[in-house]
C-alpha cells in the first residue's frame, strides 16, 4: 500500500477522533470513541513510519512498528503529531544526504573542423601550376607540398624538374622531398646489410637478399636514381636477386622481380626467359604477360604484342590496358619493314 | 671558460650559432671583419641552442674583442614562482595591436611602435613580463580568443604549449638586451632571434643596428620547417587539405618571418652579399634605401703565391671544402665522384672540413662512400688549412643547395683553383661574372643545377681532362677575384658603415 496514503488515513481518523471529541464533550465513550479511531490512526502512521525508514533502521520489523506506535498511540496530543513531523525531517534528511554518484551534464558542443579549410585548386594541374613560374610562388610551393600526398613514382620526375627553378623556395622544398624519400630508403638498406651479415640461418639469409633487391629495385621504380647511380642500382638489384634465387630458385616473387629488373636493363631475351620461367612456376599469367609484352614491343615484333594482347584480353584489366587492347587486337599490324618504307619508324 | 668582460665597448656583435664555437663561412667573416678593425673595440654575444651542441671555441679571439658573454635559449631556465595574475588590459590591447600588425602589415603600420611600447613593459614586474604572459587570465584568455579565429588544427593542448614554447626565448632576449653592457652600435650578422634581440637594443637605448645577412635567415628556417618531423599535426583525413600545410608548420614560419621583419623594421643599415639575396630582403620587408650589397674579399696576397705552385696540368683531384653537413649536400659530390672514377679511375675525392656538427650525416655520407664502392677515392680529411690544400688540387667542387657568397670559391680563385658549383647564392656571378666588364673575365669554372650528379661529374671531367680550358678557367678566377672581391674593398665598405654609425 502506499505510505503516502497510509500517512493521510492516518490523519484524517486522528482528526475524526478529535472531532468527536470536540463534538460530543467529555465522556467516557466519548473516550472510547476517540481511542478507537486513535489506536487505527496510530498503528497506521506507525506502518507509514516504517516503510520511510531505510535499510538497516527498518529491522525487527515488529519491533520497529510498535515503537512508532507506542510513540503516536501513548503520548497525549503530542505523540501523533510528534511522529507525523519526526517522519517529514527524517524523509527531508534523507533525500538531502543522498549522494549521486552521476549528475547530467550539458552536452558539449562538438565542433568538426574550427575552421573550414578553403579549397584553393581543382584536383588536376599540379603539374602545370608548377610548370608556369609567371605564378605566385606561395601557390606553387602549395602545389609542391601536395605531391607528398602522391605515389613517387609518378612525384619524382615532377620533383626532379622542380630542381632547376628559378625560385629558390621551390628547389629546396622539392630537394627536401626527394631527398627524405631517398634517405628513407637508403637507411632500410643498411639496416638489411647490417641483418645480413649476422644472418645465420638460410632462411634469414633469404629474407635479407630478397629485402635488398627490393629496396634497390624501389630506388628505380620511384625514380630516384639517375645516370650512373641508376645503373649502379639496377646492378646491385640484380646481384641480390640472383643471390636471393641461389637459395630460393622456383619463388616466382624473385623470379618476377628479376624479369622486371632485367628489362629495365634491356636485356630483352634474359628478362623474357625468366619471366617465362616465372609463369611455369605458378606467377599469374596476367600479372607476366603485359612484361612480355613490352619485351616484344621493344624488340618490334608487333605480331607478337598482337597475339600476346589477346591472350591478355581474357583477364579482368585496367581501363588504360583494355584500350591498349582495343588498339591492337583485331587490326592489321604492318610489319617493321613497312614501317620503314613509311617513315613512320 | 674565462671570458674578457669589459664595462663598455664600440660595437655590439650580435652572433647566433656562429663565431666563435662554430667554424664556417660565416664565423670566418665574423674573424675577418674584427680583425680588420683593431681601431674599435669588440664586445660579443652568442647566442646557442644548448651548452651541449657547441664544444670548444674553434677560433682564438682577437684582441680587440672585450667582452663575450654566451647565451643558450634552450637551455633549462628558471620559471618565475606561480601566482594568480588578472593582466593589464592596456599592456594586453598593445599585445593585440601588435600581433593584428604581424598579421595584417599594410592595414596595420604602427607595429615598430607597438613593439617599442612593449619592450620596457617586458621586464620582471612589467606589465607584460614573463609571469604575466604564462599565468595571467588576460594570457589566458588571449590564446584562447586566437585559437578560435584563426586555428584550424584541432587541438587546443598542442596549440597552447606550441604557442608557449615559441615565445619563451622572447623574454630571454629581453633579459640579455637589459643586461648587456653599453655599446656605440650594435651588428647583427643574421635576423632570427639575434636579429631580435638587435632590435630590442636599438628600440630601447636608441644606437644605430647595423644588419649583415650572409644567408637568408627566414627562408633557411622555412625550409627546414616544412620538412621538421617535430612539428604536429592533428587534422584528420576529412580536415585535411593536402595543399595546406599544418596549422603550426605556419605558425612557426610566421614567428621567424616575424623576428625578421622587427629586426629589418630596426635596422639602420641592411647588408647583403649579393643583389638576389637584397632583393628577397626587400620582399620579406626591408626598406629598400636602407639596404645595400657588399660582397665578401679575401686576402688575395695571402693566396697568390700559391699559384706558382700549381702543376702545370690539372691534378685528378677534386676538393670539396666545408663542413659535412646536409645543406652542403655532400652526398650528390659523393654519387657525382662514382662517374667521375667510373671514366677516370685514378680521381680522388677529398672532403675537406669539420665532421662533428651532425654525426649521423657524416656517418650516412660515409655509409653512401662504401655502398658506391669508392673507399679507395674518397678521402675525408677532416679541417685542413687552406693554403697548404689548394695548391695539391684541380678543382674546388661545392655542390651545396644553398650558400651565400662562399669564401672557398673566393679563396680557390685567389690560389688559382678553378671551380665547379650548384647554381646557388651568388655561385653564378662568382663563376661567370656579374656584369659586362665581369662576365669578359671569361668562366672561372661550370655551374650545374642542384642535386644533379651526373651534371656535376660531367662538368668536372670536361674542365680536368682539357687543360687549356682548365688553364683559361684559373686565369679568369684570378682576375675576378683581383678585380672584384678583394678584402681591401669589403672593409672600406664596412668602415664607410661603421663610421656613419658611430659618429
Amino acid at each position: 500500500m502506499n505510505k503516502f496514503l497510509l500517512v493521510v488515513l492516518a490523519l484524517a481518523l486522528e482528526f475524526a477522533g478529535v472531532a468527536t471529541i470536540w463534538k460530543n464533550g467529555s465522556s467516557d465513550a466519548t473516550l472510547f470513541m476517540y481511542l478507537a479511531p486513535h489506536a487505527l490512526a496510530s498503528l497506521l502512521l506507525a506502518v507509514a513510519c516504517w516503510y520511510f525508514l531505510s535499510g538497516n533502521y527498518r529491522r525487527p520489523r515488529w519491533l520497529v512498528t510498535l515503537l512508532f506506535f507506542n510513540f503516536a498511540f501513548f503520548i497525549p496530543v503530542l505523540g501523533l503529531p510528534g511522529v507525523f513531523v519526526a517522519m517529514l525531517i527524517a524523509g527531508y534528511r534523507r533525500r538531502s544526504k543522498t549522494v549521486q554518484p552521476f549528475t547530467n551534464l550539458v552536452m558539449p558542443e562538438f565542433v568538426l573542423s574550427l575552421r573550414e579549410p578553403e579549397i584553393r585548386f581543382s584536383q588536376g594541374g599540379i603539374k602545370s601550376r608548377l610548370a608556369h613560374s609567371a605564378i605566385p610562388t606561395q601557390q606553387r610551393l602549395q602545389s609542391l607540398l601536395a605531391l607528398q600526398g602522391i605515389p613517387a613514382r609518378v612525384s619524382s620526375p615532377l620533383l626532379q624538374d622542380m630542381l632547376g627553378d628559378a625560385s629558390d623556395d621551390i628547389r629546396l622544398v622539392a630537394y627536401g622531398l626527394l631527398d627524405s624519400r631517398e634517405k628513407k630508403i637508403t637507411a632500410q638498406i643498411h639496416r638489411e646489410l647490417v641483418n645480413l651479415r649476422s644472418a645465420e640461418s638460410r632462411g634469414l639469409r633469404l629474407v635479407g637478399l630478397r629485402h635488398l633487391a627490393e629496396l634497390y629495385w624501389e630506388m628505380i621504380y620511384a625514380g630516384l636514381a639517375q645516370g650512373d647511380l641508376r645503373t649502379h642500382a639496377l646492378d646491385q638489384a640484380l646481384y641480390y636477386a640472383d643471390s636471393a634465387l641461389k637459395l630460393a630458385s622456383r619463388d616466382t616473387g624473385l623470379l618476377f622481380l628479376k624479369g622486371r629488373i632485367l628489362l629495365e636493363s634491356k636485356m630483352y631475351e634474359e628478362a623474357r626467359l625468366i619471366l617465362e620461367q616465372a609463369m611455369s612456376h605458378g606467377l599469374p599469367e596476367s600479372r607476366a604477360l603485359p612484361y612480355i609484352v613490352e619485351i616484344a614491343f621493344n624488340r618490334r615484333d608487333f605480331a607478337t604484342v598482337q597475339v600476346l594482347l589477346a591472350r591478355l584480353s581474357m583477364y579482368q584489366l585496367t581501363p588504360i590496358m583494355k584500350n591498349t587492347i582495343r588498339f591492337w587486337v583485331n587490326r592489321q599490324i604492318p610489319t617493321e619493314n613497312q614501317l620503314v618504307k613509311e617513315n613512320r619508324i | 671558460m674565462n671570458f674578457p668582460r669589459a664595462e663598455r665597448a664600440d660595437i655590439g656583435l650580435l652572433l647566433e650559432g656562429t663565431f666563435p664555437y662554430v667554424s664556417g663561412g660565416v664565423s670566418s667573416w665574423v674573424n675577418q671583419i674584427i680583425r680588420g678593425f683593431p681601431q674599435y673595440k669588440f664586445a660579443l654575444i652568442f647566442i646557442g641552442s644548448q651548452p651541449e651542441d657547441y664544444g670548444e671555441p674553434k677560433y682564438a679571439l682577437p684582441d680587440n674583442v672585450v667582452h663575450l658573454e654566451t647565451h643558450y635559449l634552450y637551455n633549462k631556465q628558471a620559471v618565475p614562482q606561480v601566482r594568480a595574475i588578472h593582466g593589464d588590459p592596456g599592456v594586453f590591447g598593445n599585445i593585440r595591436h601588435l600581433h593584428d600588425c604581424f598579421r595584417l602589415p599594410e592595414s596595420n603600420p604602427d607595429g615598430l611602435e607597438s613593439f617599442r611600447k612593449l619592450i620596457p613593459e617586458m621586464s620582471p614586474g612589467g606589465g607584460a613580463g614573463l609571469d604575466t604572459f604564462l599565468y595571467s587570465e588576460e594570457s589566458w584568455a588571449f590564446v584562447k580568443e586566437k585559437y578560435h579565429k584563426y586555428c584550424s588544427d584541432p587541438s587546443f593542448v598542442d596549440y597552447f604549449w606550441t604557442v608557449r614554447s615559441m615565445h619563451a626565448p622572447v623574454w630571454m632576449l629581453a633579459e640579455i638586451a637589459r643586461n648587456f653592457i653599453p655599446v656605440r652600435a650594435y651588428h647583427t650578422v643574421s635576423t632570427g632571434y639575434a636579429g631580435l634581440l638587435g632590435a630590442m637594443l636599438k628600440e630601447k637605448n636608441g644606437c644605430p643596428l647595423i644588419l649583415s645577412e650572409h644567408g637568408i635567415y627566414t627562408k633557411e628556417r622555412k625550409i627546414d620547417l616544412f620538412q621538421a618531423q617535430w612539428v604536429k599535426d592533428n587534422r584528420n583525413v576529412f580536415q585535411r587539405d593536402p595543399t595546406e600545410i599544418s596549422y603550426f608548420r605556419q605558425l612557426w614560419i610566421r614567428f621567424f618571418q616575424q623576428l625578421g621583419t622587427r629586426c629589418y623594421d630596426s635596422s639602420d643599415h641592411i647588408v647583403s652579399l649579393f643583389e638576389a639575396n637584397r632583393l628577397r630582403q626587400i620582399e620579406d620587408g626591408a626598406q629598400a634605401q636602407r639596404t645595400c650589397n657588399i660582397p665578401n674579399g679575401v686576402n688575395v696576397q695571402r693566396f697568390a703565391p700559391l699559384r706558382s705552385l700549381r702543376p702545370a696540368s690539372p691534378p685528378p683531384i677534386l676538393c670539396l671544402i666545408g663542413r659535412v653537413v646536409p645543406i652542403k649536400d655532400i652526398k650528390t659530390y659523393i654519387r657525382a665522384m662514382r662517374t667521375v672514377v667510373n671514366r677516370m679511375t685514378h680521381a680522388q675525392g677529398w672532403i675537406a672540413g669539420p665532421e662533428d656538427e651532425d654525426p649521423d650525416y657524416v656517418d650516412e655520407c660515409r655509409d653512401l662512400v662504401d655502398g658506391l664502392g669508392l673507399g679507395g677515392n674518397i678521402k675525408f680529411l677532416g679541417f685542413q688549412q687552406m693554403t697548404e690544400l689548394l695548391p695539391q688540387v684541380g678543382l674546388v667542387v661545392l655542390s651545396s643547395i644553398s650558400e651565400g657568397l662562399p669564401l672557398v670559391l673566393l679563396e680557390g680563385f685567389a690560389a688559382g683553383v678553378p671551380a665547379v658549383s650548384t647554381d646557388v647564392g651568388s655561385c653564378r656571378q662568382l663563376i661567370y661574372g656579374l656584369d659586362e666588364q665581369d662576365q669578359a673575365f671569361g668562366a672561372a669554372g661550370r655551374i650545374v643545377g642542384i642535386a644533379d650528379p651526373q651534371a656535376l661529374a660531367e662538368a668536372a671531367l670536361e674542365l680536368l681532362t682539357d687543360t687549356a680550358v682548365w688553364n683559361a678557367a684559373s686565369v679568369a678566377g684570378i682576375r675576378r677575384v683581383e678585380a672584384n672581391y678583394t678584402q681591401e674593398k669589403m672593409f672600406d665598405s664596412y668602415r664607410d658603415i661603421y663610421e656613419k654609425a658611430l659618429s
